[in-house]
C-alpha cells in the first residue's frame, strides 16, 4: 500500500476545528464563552482534553483558572503554545502531549476540579470513549464537574436517518475541498496529474473508510454508567451538538 | 499540589492500587470474538454460503488491496489463552487481521488488533497510523493487563517503522520485542522465541508476487483506463485492461529475472517485442490495419511505462518513487555516525533486507546502500541515534541558511 493514501486521513478532523465555528454557526465559540465563564474561576483546576488551537484554554486561564490542557497533535500545540505566550498565560496553563487514555498514569486520582472535552469524544471509538469517561471520574474531585461538547444523533427515527443520509454528501464536499487545500500550492501539471491519478484511488478509499469522527449515540447514559450524574443536558444545532454538564457522584 | 506540578511530573501515578475491573472486557459473548467462530473477522457464518457471502468483499480486497479496509480494533481471543499466554499485536486492516488469525490457528494467545485507519501493518506504522497511541489505545480499552500477568508485547517486525520500543516501554510500561515479518513464522517463533534470518528479512515468493501484481492491476486499471480511452474511445477499455494484466503479471513474476536496471527498463523488454511484432506485420500484405498497429503500440507501450514505473511501489524490495513525486517525501541516504554506535545490532534486526553488517570492532555499518528500501526502521530504533539520513541533515542545513 503506498504511502500516498495515508495524507488522506491525515489531521483530517483537525482541520475541521477552524471549520467547526461556520459549521456549528457560530455557536460553538458561544458555547466555549459559557463553559469559560460558568466553570474557570480563581485557583479552579481544570483539565481541557483536546485542547486544539488552545481557544478554551487562554478562555480559562483568562478566568483565573489553572489549566492543563492536552492533545495528541504537536502541531496544535505548538499553536496552542504560541497563543498562549502571547497571551502572558504560561504559569497558568500547562500543554502536555499526551492521550486521553494516559490520564490515568499521569495524573492521581482527584486531581482537578473540572474536565472539559470538546468535539474529541466523537473522534474516539465507543470502546475509548467508555474507558476516557471513567479515567475522567477518576481525575476529577469528589464533586467535580466534567463538561462535554460533542455531535450526537439527534432523537427521532425520521430525523436522524435524514441527517445521516446529509451527512455523506457533506463528507464528501469537506473531502474535495480538503483534497483542493492540500494541492493548492502545487504547479498546474502536478495538481493534473494528481486528480487524474491519485483521486480515483482516493475516492474508492473514501467510500470503504468509514468518517474519522462520528456522532456519538447514547452520550447521556453513557455519562451517567461512567458514574456521573448529569447537571445540565442542552442542544442545539437541531439536536445534532450536545452540551453535557455532570457532576462525579462521591 | 497544583493541577500543573502534576502535570509537570512525567512519572505516573505511583503505586497505583489494583485498579477495579473498569473495562467492560471483551469477553462479553465469546461468539463475538472473531477468533471463536474460526474466522478472521467479520460475522459472516461458516459454511459454503458464508464463503458466498464473503466472495465480493474478498474480491474486492484482493483487486484493490491499496485501498484501507478497516476492521472493528480489540482484543481476539486465539485457542484457550492463560494468564501467561503471549500477547500479539497488530493492526486492524481486515486482511491482515484475517491472515493472523489463520497462522495463530491451534496456538492459545491473546492478539490485539490496534486502531490503524484500516491499513497494514508496514504502511500503518510508516505512515503514522499505527503508533504508540494506537497501541495504548488497545491495550487500555481491552483491559489485557487484567488477563495477562506479565507485560510482554510482540509487534510485528514491520512496525519498526513507526514505534520505538523503548518509547513504548516508557509511555506504556508494557515492554515490546519484535516477532517475525510473517504470520506464518509466528507459531514457530512462539516455540523457539528466536528469529532466525529468515524471519527477519521480507521476502516476495511467487504467490506474494502474484497478489502484489493483482493489486498493482488493479488500481492502475482504476487509475489510466480513462486515458487510452480518450484517445480511441472507449471500446479501448477492455483490451487497455487486458493489456495492463498481462503486464502486471510477466514482471511480476519477471521482477529478478528480467534484464535491466530499472524496472521501466524491464517493463520496456516485455513491452517492445509484442511492439515490435505488430509493427512487423505492417511487411505483410494482409496486415491488420494502420490503425490497429498503432492504437495498440500506444496502448502496450503505455501500459508497460506504468507497470515499469509503479511496480517498485508493490514490492517490498524496491523503494517507491510516488510518494516523492506528490508529497515530497524525503529520500533517504543513511548513514552510521561510528563513535555514536554502540553495536547493538538494532538496526539489523529491524532491518527488513540486509543493509548492515558489524564490523570487528563491534560498530555496525551501512553496508549495502543499493538494496535500502528506505523503510527508516534503523533510524527510528536507534537508542543513541547513531544513524543519520545524510538527505535530511543537508536538506536542514540549506533550509537553516538560505
Amino acid at each position: 500500500m503506498p504511502y500516498v493514501l495515508m495524507k488522506l486521513f491525515e489531521e483530517a478532523p483537525r482541520r475541521f476545528d477552524k471549520w467547526m465555528g461556520i459549521l456549528t454557526l457560530g455557536r460553538l465559540q458561544e458555547i466555549r464563552d459559557e463553559i469559560a465563564s460558568s466553570a474557570a474561576g480563581p485557583g479552579v483546576q481544570v483539565l481541557e482534553i483536546g485542547c486544539g488551537p488552545g481557544t478554551l484554554a487562554s478562555q480559562l486561564a483568562g478566568h483565573g483558572a489553572e489549566v492543563v490542557a492536552i492533545d495528541t497533535s504537536e502541531e496544535m500545540l505548538r499553536e496552542a503554545g504560541s497563543k498562549i505566550e502571547k497571551l502572558g498565560m504560561q504559569t497558568r496553563v500547562q500543554l502536555t502531549k499526551i492521550s486521553a487514555m494516559e490520564l490515568e498514569d499521569r495524573f492521581p486520582d482527584g486531581t482537578f476540579d473540572r474536565v472539559i472535552g470538546i468535539l474529541v469524544l466523537s473522534e474516539m471509538t465507543d470502546d475509548e470513549i467508555d474507558y476516557v469517561l471513567q479515567e475522567c471520574r477518576d481525575v476529577l474531585r469528589s464533586r467535580g464537574q466534567l463538561f462535554v461538547v460533542d455531535e450526537v444523533e439527534p432523537a427521532g427515527f425520521v430525523y436522524r436517518w435524514f441527517l445521516r443520509a446529509v451527512r455523506y454528501p457533506m463528507r464528501l464536499v469537506t473531502f474535495l475541498v480538503l483534497q483542493a487545500k492540500d494541492l493548492k500550492s502545487s504547479k498546474l501539471w502536478k495538481k493534473i496529474l494528481y486528480y487524474v491519478i491519485e483521486f480515483p484511488l482516493m475516492l474508492l478509499t473514501f467510500v470503504v473508510v468509514p468518517p474519522a469522527t462520528q456522532p456519538i449515540r447514547d452520550l447521556e447514559a453513557r455519562v451517567k454508567n461512567a458514574g456521573f450524574r448529569l447537571v445540565r443536558s442542552s442542544v442545539f444545532l437541531g439536536g445534532t451538538l450536545r452540551l453535557l454538564q455532570a457532576e462525579r457522584l462521591a | 499540589m497544583s493541577a500543573i506540578e502534576h502535570a509537570a511530573k512525567a512519572t505516573g501515578k505511583p503505586e497505583h492500587q489494583p485498579e477495579p475491573p473498569r473495562i467492560p472486557l471483551l469477553i462479553k459473548g465469546k461468539n463475538e470474538s472473531p477468533a471463536a467462530s474460526g474466522r478472521g473477522s467479520g460475522k459472516a457464518g461458516r459454511g459454503f454460503l458464508g464463503t458466498i457471502a464473503q466472495l465480493p468483499k474478498r474480491v474486492f480486497q484482493t483487486v484493490f488491496r491499496v485501498v484501507p479496509y478497516p476492521t472493528k480494533a480489540g482484543l481476539i481471543r486465539i485457542g484457550k489463552p492463560g494468564r501467561s499466554s503471549p500477547v500479539l499485536v497488530t493492526t486492524n486492516y481486515d486482511l491482515t487481521v484475517r491472515r493472523v488469525c489463520r497462522a495463530l490457528k491451534g496456538l492459545d494467545c491473546y492478539l490485539l488488533v490496534a486502531p490503524a485507519a484500516g491499513i497494514d501493518v508496514w504502511c500503518a506504522a510508516t505512515g503514522g497510523r499505527f503508533t504508540i497511541d494506537s497501541i495504548i489505545s488497545v491495550l487500555k480499552t481491552t483491559g489485557i493487563g487484567q488477563l495477562v500477568d506479565h507485560r510482554r508485547l510482540i509487534l510485528p517486525q514491520l512496525s519498526a517503522t513507526g514505534i520505538n520500543i523503548f518509547e513504548l516501554r516508557k509511555r506504556s510500561r508494557w515492554s515490546a520485542v519484535f516477532g517475525p515479518v510473517r504470520a506464518e513464522d509466528i507459531p514457530e517463533y512462539l516455540a523457539t522465541r528466536r528469529r532466525p534470518e529468515s524471519m527477519i528479512r521480507v521476502t516476495f515468493s511467487v504467490q506474494e508476487r502474484l497478489e502484489m501484481a493483482t493489486a498493482m492491476w488493479g488500481s492502475l486499471s482504476l487509475r489510466y483506463t480513462l486515458f487510452p480511452c480518450l484517445i480511441f474511445g472507449w471500446k479501448t477499455a477492455p483490451w487497455f485492461v487486458l493489456v495492463l494484466a498481462v503486464l502486471s503479471f510477466a514482471i511480476a513474476l519477471g521482477c529478478f529475472t528480467l534484464p535491466g536496471k530499472t524496472f521501466v527498463q524491464k517493463a520496456g523488454f516485455l513491452g517492445l517485442p509484442g511492439v515490435m511484432c505488430l509493427v512487423g506485420t505492417l511487411l505483410f500484405p494482409w496486415h491488420p490495419g494502420m490503425f490497429f498497429v498503432i492504437e495498440w503500440t500506444v496502448l502496450t507501450l503505455f501500459a508497460s511505462f506504468l507497470v515499469g514505473t509503479a511496480f517498485p511501489s508493490y514490492s517490498p524490495l524496491w523503494a517507491c518513487g510516488y510518494s516523492k513525486l506528490f508529497y515530497g517525501a524525503c529520500d533517504l541516504r543513511l548513514a552510521v555516525v561510528e563513535d555514536q554506535c554502540i553495536g547493538c545490532r538494532i538496526c539489523d534486526l529491524v532491518c527488513p533486507v540486509e543493509c548492515f553488517t558489524l564490523t570487528s570492532n563491534r560498530k555496525m555499518i551501512f553496508a549495502d546502500p543499493e538494496i535500502c528500501v528506505g523503510c527508516g526502521a534503523c533510524l527510528i530504533q536507534c537508542p543513541t541515534d547513531a544513524i543519520i539520513n545524510e538527505v535530511a541533515d543537508e536538506h536542514r542545513l540549506e533550509t537553516a541558511h538560505g
